[in-house]
């Protein structure tokens, strides 16, 4: 394998999550992934065209790298912001609390309504006469997940 | 030249996809995974065009992280609140029912917290205070990741 390309694709590695952070700015990634994925588009596109610059021509093959390392990435940054166990742990860092508590500890940073508002946002809901109802493109998403599911 | 490569990339990528869409079970998930990447690298250095060895680790390498990242959305599809937030909201609006999705959902989080406190115990992160205050405490183990955890929340939350 090319040295140049193997110094690339390190860089591209190492280069798109800080960016992908400087774009994010502290948001929430689930509610901004069209922000972050043309990012990562575009660096895999600097990546495939290093690989045919050095003459390492398998562009499926690093299609493929990039796809792993984005969805591993997209993986790990989505639990660390909404895993409720790691949430607790760093809670129980500062103080030692009972079930009860570290539960309304939990409910109190990250509540049903602070839920709704960021699906609100993102413009899979809204909110007609004060009901709560899905948006087609919460729809649309639902219709994926549902062939997943 | 390298159209073997190539088209072996592709087949395995096609046949992940299907197994990620056939096999719900995360455990059986990642044997099947397993097995793919195996095949692959077992057929990319008897068949391909690529020979080095490192050429064939930077292969399943690509392969292993298209495995690792579609488990983390499996996995999300299973746990995620939000998610099955819209879901309530899209019976409800199908069903034209007009109460609140919030007390539903705040039920389904209330029973999720309390799974992830059993979690929290069963896994060994935090363990009862030995006063009998009935408080969870943090164990070593706990202590290592929840440090590593706040560290990593700095990075992302600045």
């Amino acid at each position: 394998m090319d040295t140049l390309f193997i110094v690339a694709l390190t860089t591209c590695i190492l280069l798109a999550p800080i960016a992908a952070e400087i774009v994010l700015k502290g948001r929430r990634l689930q509610s901004n992934v069209k922000r972050v994925a043309p990012l990562y588009i575009v660096i895999a596109l600097c990546c495939i065209t290093i690989g045919a610059y050095t003459h390492y021509p398998h562009p499926i093959v690093i299609v493929m790298y990039w796809c792993g390392y984005f969805l591993t990435w997209f993986g790990i940054r989505s639990h660390l912001e909404s895993s409720i166990l790691l949430k607790m742990l760093t809670t129980l860092q500062t103080s030692n609390l009972s079930r009860d508590e570290l539960m309304s500890s939990y409910l109190q940073s990250y509540s049903t309504q602070s839920r709704i508002a960021e699906l609100k946002n993102s413009g899979l809901l809204e909110s007609k006469k004060g009901i709560i109802s899905i948006t087609p493109s919460g729809e649309k998403l639902l219709s994926i997940i549902d062939l997943l599911d | 030249m390298y159209y073997i490569d190539d088209f072996l990339a592709l087949l395995f990528g096609i046949s992940l996809l299907i197994a990620f869409w056939k096999v719900r079970t995360p455990l059986f998930f990642i044997a099947s995974g397993a097995c793919l990447t195996i095949i692959y690298s077992i057929t990319l250095f008897f068949i391909s065009e690529t020979k080095p060895v490192q050429d064939i680790i930077f292969y399943s390498m690509a392969c292993l992280g298209c495995i690792s990242g579609l488990l983390f959305i499996r996995v999300m599809l299973i746990r995620s609140i939000s998610l099955h937030a819209l879901k309530l909201s899209n019976t409800m609006t199908k069903n034209k029912k007009e109460c609140s999705i919030e007390d539903q959902l705040t039920e389904q989080m209330t029973s999720e917290i309390g799974f992830r406190l059993d979690d929290l115990q069963q896994k060994g992160f935090a363990t009862l205070t030995t006063d009998g205050s009935g408080q969870l405490t943090l164990t070593p183990k706990g202590r290592v990741i929840a440090q590593l955890v706040s560290r990593l929340y700095r990075a992302i939350e600045r």
